[in-house]
Order: structure tokens, then C-alpha cells, then sequence
């Protein structure tokens, strides 16, 4: 379903504004997320009305508290910029332009985990706290967080997709939406797949044994949520 | 059963098949989508209410002026306005307007709120349905409800324009919440689904054109104001429509033009402080750190 009447409702958030605030926070949440782990550096590079009106919006403190793993409406996110130091989360912001095309709500950000995993993310805040993430890693994707995620980083190999949809269908799952982007032929490969429950544990262990999986991620339905 | 529908056209045609209210279809389309019972789909609605009402609460009690400088402490006065002997239009004039300020001056100092259906609008169906609790009797359950037709027709706004202000200029936040407000008051009064979209077209047409040009880039100037004043906006729409009036433009063309404008607008005028007041000689000298407004008149 296109648009819940809670994507209109809410989210309950912390000024002063959704797109800038709350959308900011899931943003910082989501990259937080998709990392895995607790961010110890982030370059966080904002466009358009992001780098224009953000300080006022506070959404520098907003992306930050996502980084650190705080929801929307989490009252501590006034404050995140002294929690980010007590967290040693090293961070720098800069301003950037992504394009004509891009959402003028758009950021783009960097950040590195302790073992020095990375993770790139382009996203935008679409509205009334919505979220879509467009890239990770350079991948074109489109990620809203609505329903359950499954993120996988893979290597592109025939027969890849069948292996991952069967398991789906072993666990008697519906897929809502599935994409895959490659940068080239046989080269890595980022897919994504939106179903209507999350996936099991098993069909998640015996995905990240293939030999073509090289990491993969499982997001909860309204995960940059509350 | 299918209870998904992508316009007013579709909506009213649910609402006439099922002899049923857009709450009640809003309602049952989310409980067959999300696979929850109707109960807790209106008990999260109630908490949500719970939520605007404490927003409201809070904002009324603010002495202090925002970080920025640029507001806090007018719900109070409204109200305490609306207490005195002889208020113009009656107290509850005054106390909807001082409704739709709480709420906007607790946001602007980071205070917990409900987007609805953003930030920056999120004054104006509280406003309205606290309105209604305290002089219709409206109760906890009708006020979800209530919540429900608004979110119903919001859903139309979002599927077809956007509530984005950097997309659409004001006219996408605030008149989207004065649409959805209008709706909502005219269910919870008795009118019906077509009198509630037709006061949601009112509201919607009379905000098309309005744009984002906050000074300084804070959700306050002209955002508090406009919370309190689009909330009477929306009664008015009401007003018009269970008297009868019907809007010659309907909710559906209404939503395509906002989507129009939303686009033609220059990029100066949505939520890039760019143009309007933000470059006003006030609003350039806020910018320029020189004159912090004196909005602490004695």
C-alpha cells in the first residue's frame, strides 16, 4: 500500500522540522543501521535546502543522533552534538551540490565503523519525515523503510537471484519489491528486496553462506522509524 | 475486499458502496493492509491524540523565547487574551488560535511533537480537534477518528502532490493540514463524506499559492502565526460546507493544481529562505545577526 494514513499522521518527533529534523534523524538512523555497528567517523556532506537551511532546522544535530542511534523522537537529539563527543563520533560537515536533478532535501554521507567497514549512502527526505535512501555504495537503489528490507552486497553470478527468491518462497514469504544494480557485468552488485514479513533466521544464514553473498543486511519494516 | 483508493472520486465511491464514513474506510484499509485489527490501529491513533494534546499543554506554558529569538510565549498571551472579559468572536476564537501556536513554539524549541502532517503545520488539526473537545464534547474515540478522516484525505494529498515545503512551498504543509483539518471537523460534526471533502477543497484553494520563506531558515516566522491562523481557516471551510456550499473546484483538481504551483514555484520561495520575508529589511538584518526582532513588547 502506497501511503499509510500514518506516513500522513506522525511520526511523533522532536522539532522543528519533519523533512529536516525527523527526516534527517531516520536518515542518520538508517546509515547507522545499514553499517551495523557504531560510527566512529562520518563526513556528511548536505545539498540544497539541506545545506541551506539546515542549521536552523537542526539538521546537523538531527543526522547526527541518527548516527548515533537515536530515533526521531529521542529528546536527547538537541543535544547530540555533545553526545557525539562523549561517543567519539568524529565528524565533519560539508556543503555539496549533487546535481540539478537531485531532491533538494538530499544528503550524502560517509561513515566508517571502529574495524573500518565503510558505508556510503545518498538519501533523501521526502516529506512529513519520510525517507528514501537512492544509493549505497554507489548503487542506484531506492529504499523507503516501509516494509521489511533485506540489503544484500553480492557478487553478480548467474542463477544468484533464483537461489535468493527460492528462499524466499521456502519460507512461504511475499516479495513486495526486489532491484538489483551492478556496475558491471560479473562485478559486485547491491540487491534489494522488500517483502511482507521479515525473513527468517534460517533463509538469512543460508543466504549469507553463498558464495556469492558478501555481506547482506536485514532492516525491520519501519526501521528508520521509531 | 479492496479498501485502496488514489482520489476523492474513488474515496466517495468506497463511502457510498459501504454506507460508511472516510474514517471507516481510512480505518479498514489500514487494518486489511497492515493486518492489525481496527482496535489498535485506533488506540495508536489515541496515542497520537494523547501526544498533540501534551504538545499543546506544553507550548501554552512556554515563558521562554526560542534559541532563535524569534518566538515563544504568544500561545500564553493568546490564551490568557481568550480568558479575558470580553475576547473578540468569543474565547474560543482566541483559544483555537492559541492551540495552533503551542504547539508550533514547543517545536521550535526542539519540543516533542505529532508531524501532521509535517512540523511546520503540525499546529493546525490539534488546534481544531482540541477546539472541539472542549466545546462539542468531543471524545477520546471520536477524536481518533476524527484523526482518521484527516490522515484519509491527507493520503490523496500525498499520493498525488507532496507535503514537502522544499517541493511545494507552504500551500504543500500548511494548506495540506488545513485540507485534512477541514475534513476532520466536518465528520466529527455530522456532515458527510462529500460535505468533508468539499471543505477540504475550500481549504486547500484558499492556502494554493502560499510559499515557504521562513526568515532565517527557522520554522517560526511566519510559521507560529500561520499554525493559529490556518486553524480558523479550517473552521471556516467547515463552516462553508456544512451550510451547504459547495466548491465549484473539486478536492481532486484542487490537489493537481497545488501540485502545479508547487512546481512553477521558484526554488527562492520553498524552504531555502532565499526570497519573501526571509530578504525583507527585517529579515536581513536577522540574518545578519544585527536586530534580533523585538517580539517582547511589554
Amino acid at each position: 500500500m502506497q501511503f499509510s494514513v500514518f506516513d500522513v499522521i506522525g511520526p511523533a518527533m522532536i522539532g522543528p522540522s519533519s523533512s529536516h529534523t525527523a527526516g534527517a534523524a531516520r536518515i542518520g538512523l538508517a546509515a547507522r543501521q545499514l553499517l551495523g555497528q557504531a560510527v566512529v567517523r562520518a563526513q556528511i556532506n548536505l545539498h540544497g535546502s539541506f545545506a541551506a537551511t539546515g542549521k536552523g532546522h537542526a539538521t546537523d544535530r538531527a543526522l547526527l543522533a541518527g548516527l548515533l542511534g537515536m530515533g526521531a523522537d529521542d529528546e536527547r537529539l538537541k543535544d547530540s552534538l555533545e553526545w557525539a563527543k562523549k561517543s567519539q563520533l568524529n565528524y565533519e560537515f560539508h556543503e555539496v551540490d549533487l546535481g540539478e536533478d537531485a531532491h533538494p532535501n538530499s544528503v550524502s554521507l560517509d561513515v566508517t565503523a571502529a574495524d573500518e567497514s565503510r558505508l556510503q549512502l545518498v538519501a533523501q527526505s521526502i516529506g512529513g519525515g519520510m525517507i528514501k535512501v537512492s544509493e549505497v555504495d554507489g548503487f542506484e537503489t531506492s529504499i523507503c523503510g516501509e516494509l521489511d528490507t533485506l540489503v544484500l552486497w553480492n557478487q553478480d553470478a548467474p542463477g544468484y537471484l533464483a537461489k535468493i527468491t527460492t528462499l524466499y518462497e521456502c519460507a512461504n514469504l511475499n516479495i513486495a519489491t526486489i532491484r538489483l544494480s551492478r556496475t558491471s557485468r560479473g562485478d559486485a552488485a547491491l540487491t534489494t528486496i522488500e517483502s511482507d514479513g521479515p525473513l527468517p533466521t534460517e533463509a538469512f544464514s543460508m543466504m549469507s553462506g553463498l558464495p556469492a553473498t558478501r555481506r547482506l543486511r536485514s532492516l525491520p519494516a519501519h526501521w528508520p522509524a521509531l | 475486499m479492496n479498501y485502496d483508493y488514489k482520489n476523492t472520486v474513488e474515496l466517495l465511491n468506497l463511502c457510498k458502496e459501504h454506507g460508511a464514513s472516510i474514517s471507516t474506510i481510512a480505518l479498514k484499509r489500514e487494518a486489511l493492509e497492515q493486518n492489525v485489527s481496527e482496535e489498535s490501529l485506533l488506540q495508536r491513533m489515541q496515542d497520537y491524540f494523547a501526544d498533540m494534546r501534551e504538545s499543546v499543554r506544553r507550548g501554552l506554558q512556554i515563558e521562554t523565547i526560542s534559541p532563535s529569538g524569534l518566538s515563544g510565549g504568544d500561545a500564553r498571551r493568546l490564551q490568557a487574551y481568550s480568558q479575558s472579559e470580553n475576547p473578540l468572536f468569543g474565547a474560543r476564537f482566541a483559544r483555537t488560535i492559541a492551540y495552533g501556536f503551542a504547539v508550533l513554539e514547543h517545536n521550535a524549541q526542539f519540543g516533542r511533537i505529532v508531524a501532521t502532517p509535517t512540523a511546520g503545520s503540525a499546529g493546525i488539526v490539534p488546534a481544531c480537534l482540541l477546539s472541539l473537545e472542549d466545546d462539542d464534547g468531543l471524545s477520546l474515540e471520536a477524536a481518533a477518528r476524527a484523526l482518521f478522516t484527516a490522515a484519509g484525505v491527507g493520503v490523496i494529498i500525498g499520493k498525488n502532490a507532496s507535503f514537502s515545503g522544499a517541493r511545494g512551498g507552504c500551500q504543500a504543509e500548511v494548506g495540506s493540514a488545513s485540507c485534512m483539518a477541514a475534513a476532520a471537523i466536518v465528520e466529527a460534526t455530522g456532515g458527510t463524506p462529500q460535505q468533508a471533502v468539499d471543505a477540504g477543497a475550500f481549504a486547500l484553494m484558499n492556502t494554493l499559492g502560499l510559499v515557504c520563506d521562513p526568515i532565517g531558515g527557522f520554522v517560526e516566522v511566519p510559521c507560529v502565526s500561520r499554525n493559529g491562523m490556518f486553524a480558523m481557516h479550517s473552521f471556516e471551510a467547515a463552516v462553508m460546507s456544512l451550510a451547504g456550499v459547495r466548491c465549484v473546484v473539486p478536492l481532486d483538481d484542487v490537489v493537481i493544481a497545488m501540485r502545479d504551483i508547487g512546481r512553477r514555484m521558484p526554488r527562492a520561495l520553498k524552504e531555502t529562505s532565499e526570497a519573501g520575508l526571509a530578504k525583507t529589511p527585517t529579515g536581513l538584518n536577522y540574518q545578519s545577526g544585527k536586530i534580533v526582532p523585538d517580539t517582547r513588547r511589554p
